[in-house]
């Protein structure tokens, strides 16, 4: 049941960020739905669920989004939601302003992981592009704190 | 036998999962058929929720497509008190349907223009983020697409089959900061290799120091990357940069707006060089002489 619950989860994520996309294609530079599903899951779930989440959304965005090397969206998203995991076993995120915060922190540590990939897998070199990653964060952060803030799992779990 | 703790289970994973992404993305690097097959598999198994997505955007936008009519129809007949808002959606429909058998005509001449096999198809999905910019038709391997065919529009080159499944196919633009493309200058043959920029503009670079360049020069597939057959338009020279000792970067226009095509061209069978030659004046006036 929580298998089927997740993956619905990411497939929902998935229908929004393609449905998204339909209307306006530059969105997927602006809002990143496939990272919610490891962030959520690494606040309230064990962290073994969340890289799992994570590599799984990462995995899709690469075959529905991506170009580049097939695997790099997924190895972004697994470490994202594993030191989102590791942050939440040592800090209290079971509040808005938390869950917003480590929205925020996960897409700037994906974009951050994303830059630092493409650096050492030696791939086309950008500029960082600031503006969009505060929107994708500030996005994030929102999303989180508001739509975990009305289901009934925001218990995080107390991790030895 | 002792029981690894939780944090050891939890880094254990970490490290498994890390390190089958690291050697998927070793196998993606090196072209393997494996990785193609497992990603069009994902694609094939979450293809239903996207189709649903598209189907539910698609409404969206219909629906506000409708609602943007009705408005503009309303503030139009209080401006002029003589339009119907029937007649004013029927003429709505009627122009979009020009538009499109405008957009067809355009591509029914490039495609007669070559010999080769082309095979219209639609977009179904753009996807235009900083890091990569793709785009899926709704042709796949069942019509006869492949890896690597080149697609085109009116105007000039899109860019290449990244992945075919058997309805759908991915496209890597050539905007794509992955993407190479084998270019020359249309007007002195200079070749080069155009390099996709993402967000910012193709650059042009390789070229050697020694050729004139202006801006305006057309920008042309030279053939010799073996995917776009010789002589599509890519783009213009919109400004030459600042020069190495040795060569020249140059940026370039593109000739196809990405998110403005609604319909493209893949090359099924590209056409010969000779046919081409008729296609590119430059090279019909080196025949001449």
């Amino acid at each position: 049941m929580k298998l089927l619950r997740a993956l619905a989860l990411v497939a929902l994520c998935l229908m929004l960020q393609q449905g998204l996309a339909r209307l306006w294609p530059e969105s997927s530079r602006w809002v990143d739905l496939m990272l919610l599903p490891a962030v959520g899951y690494a606040l309230v779930a064990m962290p073994r669920s969340a890289m799992l989440i994570g590599c799984l959304c990462g995995l899709l965005q690469d075959a529905w989004f991506g170009s580049q090397l097939f695997g790099a969206n997924g190895f972004r998203k697994t470490l994202a939601a594993f030191l989102v995991s590791v942050l939440a076993a040592r800090l209290d995120l079971n509040s808005p302003h938390g869950r917003f915060a480590a929205g925020f922190a996960a897409a700037l540590a994906d974009a951050l992981l994303g830059l630092g990939l493409r650096e050492l897998l030696d791939l086309e070199r950008f500029g960082p592009d600031p503006i969009a990653w505060l929107v994708r964060a500030t996005i994030a952060g929102l999303v989180l704190a508001v739509i975990l803030g009305w289901s009934r799992t925001t218990l995080i779990k107390r991790r030895r | 036998m002792p029981s690894l703790s939780k944090r050891g289970q939890n880094l254990g994973l970490l490290g498994i999962l890390l390190f089958g992404q690291l050697l998927l993305m070793a196998a993606s690097a090196r072209d393997a058929a494996g990785t193609s097959k497992l990603q069009m598999g994902l694609v094939k198994i979450s293809s239903p929720f996207v189709r649903l997505s598209g189907a539910i955007g698609g409404g969206l936008r219909g629906g506000f497509g409708g609602l943007q009519e009705l408005l503009d129809a309303k503030s139009q007949n209080e401006q002029l008190k003589k339009r119907v808002g029937m007649l004013e959606r029927d003429l709505q429909v009627a122009t979009e349907g020009k538009l499109e058998l405008e957009r067809l005509r355009n591509l029914l001449e490039v495609q007669e223009l070559f010999e080769g096999e082309a095979l219209t198809a639609k977009v179904i999905h753009a996807s235009l983020s900083e890091h990569a910019r793709v785009l899926y038709i709704n042709r796949g391997f069942a019509d006869g697409v492949q890896n690597d065919m080149p697609v085109i529009a009116y105007g000039g080159a899109v860019g290449k089959v990244l992945m075919a499944e058997k309805h759908v196919s991915k496209v890597r633009l050539i905007q794509d900061p992955d993407h190479r493309v084998a270019a020359r200058l249309q007007a002195n043959r200079a070749r080069g290799i155009l390099y996709g920029g993402g967000d910012d503009p193709l650059r042009l670079r390789y070229v050697p120091i020694f050729n004139e360049v202006v801006p305006g020069d057309r920008v042309v597939t030279s053939g010799l990357d073996g995917i776009f057959p010789p002589g599509i338009t890519l783009g213009w020279i919109l400004e030459v940069g600042e020069d190495s000792q040795i060569d020249k970067t140059l940026t370039v226009n593109e000739a196809v707006d990405p998110t403005r095509l609604e319909e493209v061209l893949v090359l099924v069978r590209p056409p010969s060089g000779e046919v081409l030659r008729r296609l590119d004046p430059v090279l019909e006036l080196d025949d001449a002489s």
